[in-house]
């Protein structure tokens, strides 16, 4: 794998990105800034994958409960499933997609347009002023979207299975809280956090180094995506057995 | 204009409008595909795109059936846990999940680079320069890359799912400490050959939006490196949704009776 030769690069770049942006009082509003356009970015998206897929996930294990008899189990296995896996994780997804090509896209740009070496030569920090932002903003952005993604994917779960497959209205509401804790929300907001962080890391630094010109912008952005999802899908199953222990904790 | 309409036509019909024109354009790539297909340039984007796509598709997989194990498992340890494990991504993970995946890798892999190759070719004005000698770019660099996404699609489907459930197996037994038997057993009982032709089905269709949307998004690209940078974005983002979208109808179309009983 040569992404696994870029690990370095990738870890001193963003922490000196994000060391300079903390010190910058500028820089700090440019962070608050990008992590409101990435977060408008990426809610349509979002919003459109969770949804889908919640409501799949509805169909699929109402099937498999009511083949053993316990659809009593369904809303807080649901609950479980979306706020501990599916919300964060498909976000961090969207979020690869979107913001992650998209940061990369514009700092590769920026590269190949010589922005990035005009600053340079005006003595500005370009990672104060362009990187730290998008990483620090991208990891700002991780919660908000996994708080979205939590309450559409439990919502069309709830529509599919109460509205489309008769499931009774009153289980669904009373048992779904059992599946899941406050705990269990916190958890999830952590990791996207992390995966916020862990992306916008990737994309900057692969953006900021883009070579090549304007096939070179579309290769960045391409080899961001790729490099991203594969990284935050194993993340998670690390985060997961850190968190919940090898057996994953029980839901009930 | 005023804000209120400006806001209907950038929120609504703007929206709609490339829906439309995607759709358009994929019946246009359709009709192409089916008349002139030219199997060399299939053939040589096929191999591309089963190269660089199959380890994504892997790492993906594997990934995503560990983790449905270890939540399965978790999840049904009321009613004995652990072996049911393998029945859940049996049938949850060879119906949705992994071929879902596959997808999105593809999209993630194939179609980004696409978006950002017709991309690239339309910003240096190569796309224009067919057109000017009269070879039309729609045959020529359109047609093979449906074709390639609509036949390589299934294949990764097919790799998804097995990685997934050797990845499911591997971490049922190795790290909850399944019984090797039973572990296979359930996973095997629970996969149907026909959940396993739906899925390849299922990924010709997922392929053509990918292939659709992706081409589209790099024919119709403007201005410059940040244009293909734009481009490759969208086609990630567009054909990502597209496929879920698809996937929800797909699923409530095959399996929607059955789940009523």
């Amino acid at each position: 794998m040569a992404f696994l030769a870029e690990v370095p690069r990738v870890i001193a770049f963003a922490l000196s990105a994000m060391a300079a942006t903390l010190r910058s009082r500028e820089a700090l509003a440019d962070t608050a800034e990008q992590a409101l356009s990435l977060t408008r970015r990426c809610l349509v998206p979002v919003a459109l994958v969770v949804g889908p897929v919640g409501a799949m996930l509805a169909m699929q294990s109402l099937s498999l409960t009511r083949m053993f008899g316990v659809e009593r189990l369904l809303a807080p296995l649901l609950a479980a499933t979306v706020v501990r896996e599916l919300a964060p994780g498909f976000s961090a997804v969207m979020i690869c997609f979107q913001a992650g090509a998209g940061i990369a896209a514009e700092l590769g740009t920026m590269r190949v347009q010589e922005e990035i070496d005009a600053l340079d030569v005006m003595g500005l920090d370009p990672r104060a002023m362009v990187a730290g932002p998008r990483i620090l903003g991208a990891a700002i952005t991780g919660p908000i979207l996994n708080a979205v993604a939590m309450l559409i994917g439990i919502f069309s779960a709830y529509f599919a299975a109460v509205h489309l497959f008769d499931m009774p209205q009153g289980m669904f509401e009373q048992t779904m809280w059992d599946g899941i804790t406050i705990t269990d929300l916190w958890i999830s907001e952590l990791k996207a956090i992390v995966f916020g962080l862990l992306i916008g890391s990737v994309s900057a630094t692969f953006g900021f180094f883009t070579t090549g010109g304007p096939a070179g912008v579309g290769r960045a952005a391409n080899r961001t995506v790729v490099a991203t999802v594969i990284l935050v899908l194993f993340t998670n199953y690390l985060l997961n057995t850190a968190v919940y222990g090898a057996t994953g904790g029980g839901v009930l | 204009m005023s804000t209120v309409s400006l806001l209907v036509k950038e929120r609504l019909l703007d929206p709609v409008l490339e829906v439309l024109s995607t759709a358009l354009f994929g019946f246009r790539a359709l009709v192409v595909a089916l008349r002139f297909p030219y199997p060399g340039d299939v053939i040589a984007l096929l191999s591309r795109l089963l190269i660089t796509s199959i380890p994504v598709v892997m790492a993906v997989a594997f990934a995503a059936g560990a983790m449905l194990t270890v939540q399965a498992a978790a999840s049904l340890s009321l009613i004995g846990g652990g072996p049911f494990s393998g029945t859940i991504v049996g049938l949850g993970g060879v119906r949705e999940v992994f071929p879902l995946l596959a997808a999105a890798a593809v999209a993630a892999r194939t179609g980004a680079e696409f978006a950002s190759a017709l991309g690239a070719m339309r910003v240096s004005q190569q796309i224009d320069a067919l057109e000017v000698m009269g070879i039309d770019p729609f045959r020529l660099l359109v047609a093979p890359r449906v074709w390639a996404c609509v036949l390589g699609t299934p294949f990764c489907v097919v790799v998804s799912n097995t990685t997934g459930i050797v990845g499911s197996f591997l971490v049922g037994v190795l790290q909850l400490g399944i019984d090797r038997g039973s572990m296979w057993q359930h996973l095997m009982m629970s996969v149907h050959i026909g959940d396993l032709t739906t899925g390849v089905f299922k990924g010709a269709i997922l392929g053509f939006l990918i292939g659709v949307v992706a081409t589209r998004e790099g024919f119709e690209t403007t201005g410059g490196s940040k244009g293909v940078g734009r481009a490759t974005n969208r086609a990630v983002v567009r054909s990502m949704i597209a496929v879920c979208l698809a996937s929800l109808m797909l699923t409530y179309v095959i399996y929607g009776k059955q789940v009523l009983g």
